[in-house]
């Protein structure tokens, strides 16, 4: 009673301060009692309208509202329509012409001496910082100092993911070796790792990390009990269907023994099936879609441990089509014979047609100095910062010049037009730097272009998360360490916080 | 009984209000109900659920608003900001919340996307007891399950 009394104090406290606020609404006395009764408040806000005020907040804090109540973390956690709406809102938010939110974290997965961590840096702590602390022009290449991150995190992203090494036990059950390959529209997409068919897969989880929704994809054998291999090419909300869908290529059926007894070509003879699911709540199938796309076309580029992340924008999907050679040795990039085989293959998502595209640049058409002039090629997704408004955007390590040029593609384009062509002036190149290090020995995996500060993440393999500022000029490097404090690889993608599920939970 | 282009709005708790029918029709539930059927137009319309104070709070908005809409010269997108700052920090909490329910179920969108942005801006940087505090929700996580749930979420904090 005594507890009642003085809730009840306070409230009446509470009223005099606000009532000296609202006296020119001239409202009646027995109005003020009548809210003090009801001052017990009562949050009976209708779902739909708590949904509008969360998908206003950033990712962070709609987890902090999940751990308010029940109710709250219902509305939040399995809802994908109020998903969609934060998804969207967020978006708009960021960049008038949407589809997808700029990424907010990038995700980290170290592996060495059988240690797994990821590493969680939040954007926002790079933008803080203007300190030169690596400069690529002056030689000798100075020692990158470590940067402290105010919101590093070290968690366990995937409980399935244990890292093994992979050529240590062969002979075991390899269920557990699951590997991060991209992120896209908030989810994770890890495959299981196979020595000679990588990233090709019969088995993928693909994760919601806040919420801890997952989904396990396995590719079921075919009647003579051999296994299907495939590959997710990209994730991405379909405008017409409105659901959640997964892009696969997949190994034929047929197995064939390889030539020369190298089982790393097996997968380069065949041309790949492409299929579609759905992650939405209704039950999912496989649909298969057709493509005349030819071979070459559709091999994905990969990278140290997983392929080149696909780029989503205006609803198509985009990836990098690494050339025979370099599935077949993928660092070897200096013994090709043949001119450069990279191209961009995008596949419509309203209309389901595949196209590709040029890539940017004369330089490739030489095809003798293909392999010196243009080293890699990473789509790196639109920019709309400034002069680069908004296009797809590719990252060329041209090792030959020792820079870096970004390419943007020219607006007003219509992908079906240009299909096949050879129109590399297409491209139009908005931005170039130069670099100073070891040609042969060092690589640079471009993770995300981010739009307000104009700043540009890599990969430097096997150093560290490199940050270009654009605007700046100026450059740091945040070295990846395992526990023993000793540099070590790491592969790592952009990620957006959303709140899908990928089963439709 | 109102003159012509004024509409009367009562309150549930009996209290009228004449207003310009350019400020009433902000309220998309309003418009629909004149266009559908004249004779409201002429005689008065009910807002069920909506008391006098919150409706005449409603009415400051929307003619401010309506009026802005008219002449951008008089009322600049400058002076709608201020006024609408003005206008949510002067709220208490059950105001708000009557106001919010009144605006979704009247479709008032501007005024409800701005007070939801308001409540949104009352929750952001808030750790999950804060924000009870503020709203006074009551936790019905029994401690393992929030214990769990913290456990599990290592990107909130």
């Amino acid at each position: 009673m005594l507890k009642f009394c003085r809730i009840i104090n306070r409230a009446a406290v509470a009223l005099t301060n606000t009532t000296t606020k609202r006296l020119n609404l001239d409202l009646p006395d027995d109005e003020i009692l009548q809210e003090m009764n009801t001052k017990m408040l009562k949050l009976d806000l209708p779902d739909e309208i708590l949904q509008d005020i969360f998908s206003r907040l950033p990712a962070k804090y709609v987890l902090r509202c999940a751990s308010v109540c029940r109710r709250w973390e219902r509305l939040i956690m399995s809802d994908n329509d109020f998903a969609l709406s934060h998804y969207q809102k967020q978006s708009c938010s960021s960049s008038r012409r949407g589809p997808s939110p700029p990424p907010t974290t990038i995700l980290v997965e170290i592996r060495k001496y059988h240690i797994w961590s990821q590493l969680i840096v939040d954007l926002k702590d790079l933008a803080d910082t203007k300190k030169r602390l690596y400069s690529f022009d002056a030689p000798p290449p100075p020692v990158g100092e470590t940067i402290k991150v105010r919101d590093k995190k070290v968690v366990k992203l995937c409980p399935e993911a244990e890292y093994r090494h992979p050529e240590a036990d062969e002979e075991e059950d390899e269920s557990t070796a699951l590997f991060m390959s991209f992120s896209s529209c908030g989810l994770v997409v890890f495959y299981h790792h196979n020595l000679y068919d990588k990233p090709f897969s019969s088995y993928f989880i693909i994760l919601n990390p806040i919420t801890g929704h997952k989904l396990k994809v396995k590719l079921a054998p075919n009647n003579n009990n051999n296994s299907i291999r495939g590959l997710i090419y990209g994730i991405f909300f379909h405008p017409v269907l409105n659901e959640l869908c997964l892009l696969l290529g997949q190994v034929p059926h047929k197995p064939q023994s390889p030539p020369g007894n190298d089982p790393r070509r097996l997968r380069l003879r065949y041309a790949l099936e492409f299929k579609l699911l759905n992650l939405g709540p209704s039950p999912s199938r496989w649909r298969n879609i057709p493509t005349r796309l030819e071979e070459k076309h559709n091999q994905p580029r990969l990278n140290s441990y997983g392929v080149v992340p696909p780029v989503v924008l205006d609803d198509v999907l985009y990836w990098i089509n690494g050339s025979y050679e370099d599935i077949y040795s993928e660092r070897d990039y200096l013994t090709w014979p043949n001119a450069c085989q990279e191209t961009i293959s995008a596949f419509d998502i309203k209309s389901q047609e595949f196209h590709f595209l040029p890539h940017p640049g004369p330089v490739c058409q030489d095809s003798e100095h293909a392999t010196f002039k243009h080293r890699a090629l990473k789509l790196i997704g639109r920019h709309n910062n400034g002069n680069y408004g908004g296009l797809l955007s590719l990252l060329e390590d041209s090792a030959r010049e020792g820079v870096f040029n970004i390419w943007s593609f020219n607006n007003n384009v219509n992908i079906a037009d240009i299909s096949s062509s050879n129109q590399w002036d297409l491209w139009t190149k908005r931005y170039t730097f130069k670099y100073f290090c070891n040609l042969r020995a060092e690589f640079f995996e471009p993770i995300a272009l981010l739009e307000d500060g104009g700043l540009l993440l890599m990969n430097w393999w096997g150093k560290g998360l490199l940050v270009h500022d654009m605007k700046l000029g100026t450059t740091q490097l945040l070295e990846t360490k395992g526990d023993d404090g000793v540099t070590v690889e790491a592969s790592m993608c952009a990620h957006t916080h959303t709140f899908f599920s990928p089963n439709g939970a | 009984m109102a003159s012509k282009g004024n509409l009367t709005l009562k309150s549930c708790n009996g209290k009228e209000f004449i207003v310009e029918e350019k400020v009433a029709v902000m309220s998309t539930t309003i418009k629909n109900m004149v266009d559908v059927d004249d004779s409201f137009a002429q005689g008065v319309i009910p807002i069920i659920g909506v008391d006098g104070k919150i409706l005449a709070k409603l009415i400051e908005y929307c003619k401010e608003h309506a009026e802005a809409d008219e002449d951008e010269e008089v009322k600049s997108e400058e002076y709608l900001k201020k006024f609408d700052e003005k206008f949510v920090d002067e709220l208490n909490l059950n105001d708000l919340y009557d106001l919010l329910k009144a605006s979704n179920y009247l479709e008032i969108t501007k005024l409800l996307n701005l007070l939801c942005q308001k409540v949104a801006s009352m929750i952001k940087g808030k750790k999950p007891e804060e924000i009870r505090r503020i709203f006074n929700i009551k936790n019905d996580f029994t401690p393992e399950e929030e214990e769990e749930i913290n456990r599990q979420n290592p990107w909130a904090f």
